[in-house]
């Protein structure tokens, strides 16, 4: 029983009590917001379609809120960490905002650049794109680091090449608005669906204990 | 605590800590602040009856602390490892490893 064993058994537990699918499930919905605002904006406008992102984003995390405390706990139990842990996850706060704050930075420089005429999104470089796939890269590979959830290494990988090919495909002519409904549409609803796929795994594999804790 | 035996490492391996039960639990304490009942009896596969059994010998030699409280109308039994028992696990590791260290190639 090394010290590296303990670690490992810290990490699995870190992993059993949080990774219930329900993390997915919140990652996936600014991303389906992503999808639905640009379809949105002929009728509310930019701002308007965009700003749905706040409520929509709140609701899905009370709901899940909800669900973890109401179906999840029972199960699966609780666990408070240690402080190490606890300082990691602050850490991963601070990094998850910087890296939001950076993404909503480049959404507002890129709407204030095409009104403004600074920014030709039609016929420019890659660069917008690049750029805002390399941040949610960065953003999910720290996110997978410190939970040890590899999945969420594809996840940005997914997510950081949808804009990349949105652009591609909205270029081709093949989809609208850079590609986004189609792009970020279909992550979202893979991201949606694998979260739903463990969440209801671990629901069927953890039933509700008969009775009360004995001690 | 077992006898102290300078000689044998073995012997003063403690045998409160050693049962596998106990162990799973302990060690799974060990790498967290707290833990609920119903987590620990899905980390170590232990029955109500049995997690029942060795908590109590855990508590009776103060290892664990057990605490009952109500999160809304629900109790809830959380357990944590208390000094002593963290220290009582870091001699048992010593102990083991020292003793498996002794054996012969």
């Amino acid at each position: 029983m090394t010290d590296q064993d303990l670690k490992a058994l810290e990490q699995r537990t870190f992993r059993t009590v949080t990774d219930d699918g329900l993390w997915d499930v919140l990652i996936a919905a600014p991303f389906a917001n992503l999808a639905i605002a640009p379809l949105l904006s002929e009728d509310l406008g930019d701002f308007w379609s965009s700003a749905l992102l706040a409520p929509f984003w709140l609701a899905t995390y009370l709901v899940i809120r909800v669900v973890r405390h109401r179906i999840i706990a029972p199960r699966v139990g609780t666990v408070r960490f240690g402080a190490d842990r606890q300082q990691r996850l602050r850490r991963l706060g601070i990094v998850m905002v910087v890296v939001n704050v950076i993404a909503a930075g480049l959404g507002v420089v890129a709407f204030i650049g095409v009104q403004l005429d600074w920014i030709d999104l039609g016929n420019g470089s890659i660069g917008y794109p690049l750029l805002l796939g390399i941040t949610i890269l960065i953003g999910f590979s720290v996110a997978a680091a410190v939970t040890g959830i590899p999945r969420y290494y594809l996840y940005g990988l997914l997510l950081a090449v949808a804009p990349l090919v949105g652009e591609w495909l909205w270029r081709q002519g093949h989809a609208t608005h850079h590609g986004y409904p189609v792009v970020f549409g279909a992550a979202a609803a893979i991201i949606f669906i694998t979260g739903m796929v463990r969440f209801t795994a671990i629901v069927r594999s953890h039933p509700l204990p008969h009775h009360t804790a004995p001690v | 605590m077992p006898p102290n035996d300078e000689t044998d490492p073995l012997s003063n391996i403690d045998p409160v800590i050693h049962a596998p039960a106990r162990l799973k639990l302990i060690t799974q304490l060990y790498v967290v602040e707290e833990a609920d009942a119903t987590f620990l009896s899905n980390a170590t596969g232990l029955t109500w009856g049995n997690l029942s059994t060795h908590l109590r010998k855990l508590e009776e030699h103060q290892y664990v602390k057990i605490d009952k409280e109500f999160r809304g109308r629900k109790p809830r039994t959380v357990i944590s490892l208390t000094e002593r028992g963290r220290t009582a696990f870091q001699q048992y590791r010593t102990t083991i490893q020292t003793a498996l260290n002794d054996l012969p190639n």
